[in-house]
């Protein structure tokens, strides 16, 4: 059930989506797009990496998600995202998306809630870091 | 047919545009959902808005194949999206998706490039708008 204006509040977090991230989901074609860097360890290792990574957009997917379960369809249907793909994402990883509330403001069709929003991993330091806004009718 | 080229930053116009299409079939949007592991029944089966919808990352997700129209591309990495969402995509329906070089630039020794695109549907239906940068391969540029 998305989540009622009322119930929001500056500061709060909301629910996180965790996920574990597999060679096998990175190197589907859908995914990897053709791009050998999300799954051959050679190519990754000669383009300096010491092993493939996931696509970004695969952590902004978790926090779609995160933000789907939280606003429902005001988040596919209008809302925003800005994310910045900061540090790789390997195969193995423990991928955990992250969303605190920065503000909350009336329109003319609703609430705008604007967040914070990150994925970490089990090394402990952000991944994706950005904003994401959604009005809530 | 157009030959590809490799894409080289050097010859990239800014300015130059893209264009694509594909339809949105449910294999396309199961296969999308078992990658990111979200089986979200809006996304397979039924959803409020009447029928099954795209994972709205989907939609994001397929801009990157506008440079593979017109270059070959191995090695790139995407490091920023500023993205809008502004209707649901509904399986079945054909998207086209479109696209421009807005912006290149060096930094650090990486090459930089941004491009804004937008998905609409075959009814005309916005479905999303984007601005996204990729750096055209992970190994810095040498000095």
């Amino acid at each position: 059930m998305p989540i009622a204006a009322e119930e929001l509040a500056v500061g709060q977090e909301i629910a996180p989506a965790v996920k574990r991230m597999t060679l096998e989901q990175m190197s589907r074609p859908l995914m990897a797009g053709g791009n050998p860097i999300h799954y051959d360890p050679a190519f990754a290792e000669k383009a300096g990496l010491p092993a493939p990574i996931a696509t970004g957009v695969m952590s902004s997917a978790f926090l779609s998600e995160m933000l789907t379960n939280a606003f429902g369809v005001e988040w596919i249907r209008g809302g925003s995202m800005d994310v910045k793909f900061i540090r790789p994402i390997y195969a193995g990883d423990t991928v955990t998306a992250r969303g605190r509330i920065t503000g909350k403001s009336e329109t003319s069709t609703g609430v705008r809630i604007t967040l914070e929003i990150w994925c970490d991993t089990q090394r402990g330091e952000p991944v994706t870091v950005g904003t994401a806004s959604v009005v809530v009718h | 047919m157009e030959d590809k080229r490799p894409l080289a930053f050097d010859d990239l116009p800014v300015g130059e545009e893209y264009a694509d299409e594909y339809v949105l079939t449910p294999e396309l949007a199961r296969d999308y959902a078992e990658g990111v592991a979200d089986l979200n029944p809006w996304y397979l089966e039924h959803s409020p808005f009447g029928g099954p919808v795209a994972n709205p990352i989907l939609i994001v997700a397929q801009h990157a194949r506008l440079f593979k129209t017109k270059y070959v591309t191995a090695g790139n990495v995407h490091t920023r999206h500023e993205t809008q969402f502004l209707n649901p995509a509904r399986i079945g329906k054909l998207i086209k998706v479109s696209g421009k070089l807005v912006d290149k630039y060096v930094k650090r020794g990486r090459e930089y490039l941004v491009m804004e695109c937008r998905s609409v549907d075959e009814d005309g239906v916005e479905i999303c708008r984007d601005r996204r940068t990729i750096i055209i391969r992970y190994a810095r540029r040498p000095e």
